[in-house]
């Protein structure tokens, strides 16, 4: 049974659309053209290497003809394919470039209501006091402690709105990524 | 990085938040163009788009909606809206723009007025600042920082008569509170932006109350001020010489009685 499995034909080439598959994933998510294109190529490249899985990818005709005689007669409908793909493939790519922007605000806001929330003001407040009792730069100190103010502030008054005192706060919270 | 701050503690996501820039992120966007069918599937299976479509459409369809209703009941709010326009010409009320320090007037102004003699110019500028001095004290009353009130009158002579030199009439209110009301005699009577830290008084808000409420819905345009002479004599226009001159009129050239090419381009023929 397990010999089989092992030397049909049609499980390997399964493994490979699968490993290969898992390769242009890859190669997407790390922002790899190359690799990814080249991945594509060489799955193409390697249906070739299993002529009883043609039919299955839609290739049948290649048994009754040659690989070039096939090319010469299916050109139209292979540039055509080709243009519909990569059609298909701007407009994929134009909306998952909405989906990441969208995916970025989205934890921009989260951790921007986060952040926002009394009890974190609180505890930034009491951090910032902390940095400015150990700063040995004044303006640095008086910085920390107007901060440390404006946070204190900003949660007795219950906090979830971002003040024109506190924005100095969260940009630098943003662009250091510290935790105050 | 600012200095100060301990960057061994932990790192949120949006460190070096950024606008996500197109060019810097072109091999993404080509990658996911080539290999489309893999990341469709990938994303349909990690990061669920459809989460983020729904709420998109949920939020343009509102928005729709809002706006269809928001036209549709555009006239119908207005005529269930109660909260009256603020009033065109804001008229002693309470106004946190002037500090203490803002000298509100009260100016009424008398000019070219030709006068008998200094007395009875003094004499009629008397009644006049007396009627002055009373909306003065009014509205010292209402305002509080209104000090005294000042009545200033040019009167202008008759050629016989020797000319009367501007007068300045103090119709004191002082003792109200520290503030001035410079009131000059003149064809109009404007008051402006008298603040009031205490609030408006009763007779004042009775003395409004019979001109009438000032919003925008009752609001007529004041009437002209009528324009009471100071004097008997007969009013006279002061000529003042601003030093400059009118061009003088062209002075047309000698026509030549008989002069055929002239009558021929002449004009208006």
């Amino acid at each position: 049974m397990l010999s089989e499995i092992l030397t049909s034909e049609s499980f390997w080439f399964w493994v490979l659309v699968i490993v290969q598959s898992g390769l242009i994933v890859w190669f997407v998510e790390s922002a790899n053209p190359v690799a990814a294109g080249v991945t594509v190529g060489t799955l193409i490249v390697a249906i070739a290497f299993f002529p009883t899985q043609w039919e299955t990818v839609g290739l049948d005709d290649l048994h009754e003809m040659s690989f070039p005689a096939w090319l010469s007669q299916n050109a139209w409908a292979l540039l055509a394919g080709l243009g519909c793909y990569l059609f298909v493939g701007i407009a994929w790519a134009t909306f998952r470039w909405w989906l990441l922007v969208r995916q970025i605000r989205e934890s921009y806001e989260r951790a921007k209501a986060e952040w926002l929330a009394p009890g974190n003001l609180r505890s930034t407040a009491t951090m910032l006091r902390s940095h400015a009792e150990h700063c040995p730069e004044p303006t640095l100190r008086e910085k920390y402690l107007l901060w440390s103010e404006a946070c204190r502030m900003a949660a007795a008054e219950g906090g979830h709105q971002l003040t024109h005192e506190l924005k100095p706060v969260w940009k630098d919270y943003v662009t250091n990524g510290s935790r105050l | 990085m600012v200095p100060g701050y301990d960057s061994r503690q932990a790192r949120t996501t949006l460190a070096g938040l950024t606008k996500p820039d197109p060019k810097e992120r072109a091999a993404q966007i080509v990658a996911w163009a080539i290999c489309w069918p893999w990341n469709l599937v990938w994303t349909l299976c990690v990061y669920n788009p459809f989460r983020y479509v729904g709420e998109f459409l949920l939020r343009e369809l509102q928005s729709a909606l809002f706006e269809i209703s928001n036209g549709q009941f555009r006239a119908i709010e207005q005529d269930l809206t109660l909260e009256p326009l603020p009033p065109p010409y804001p008229a002693c009320e309470a106004d946190s723009r002037y500090g203490n320090s803002a000298v509100p007037q009260t100016s009424v102004e008398a000019s070219n007025v030709a006068a008998k003699q200094a007395g009875e110019v003094d004499s009629s500028v008397s009644q006049a600042a007396a009627a002055e001095e009373a909306k003065a004290e009014a509205f010292a009353d209402c305002s509080a920082v209104i000090e005294s009130a000042t009545v200033g009158v040019v009167a202008v002579a008759d050629q016989s008569a020797p000319a009367a030199q501007p007068d300045e009439v103090d119709v004191a209110a002082k003792g109200v509170a520290n503030k001035e009301v410079a009131a000059e005699a003149a064809d109009e009577t404007t008051i402006e932006d008298v603040p009031s830290e205490d609030g408006i008084p009763s007779e004042i808000e009775a003395m409004f109350e019979e001109a009438g409420s000032s919003d925008s819905y009752t609001w007529e345009p004041p009437e002209v001020t009528a324009f009471v002479p100071l004097s008997d004599r007969p009013l006279r226009a002061i000529k003042y010489d601003t030093g400059t001159t009118l061009p003088k009129k062209p002075v047309e050239p000698n026509r030549p009685v008989s002069d055929p090419w002239f009558e021929k381009h002449a004009p208006n023929q």
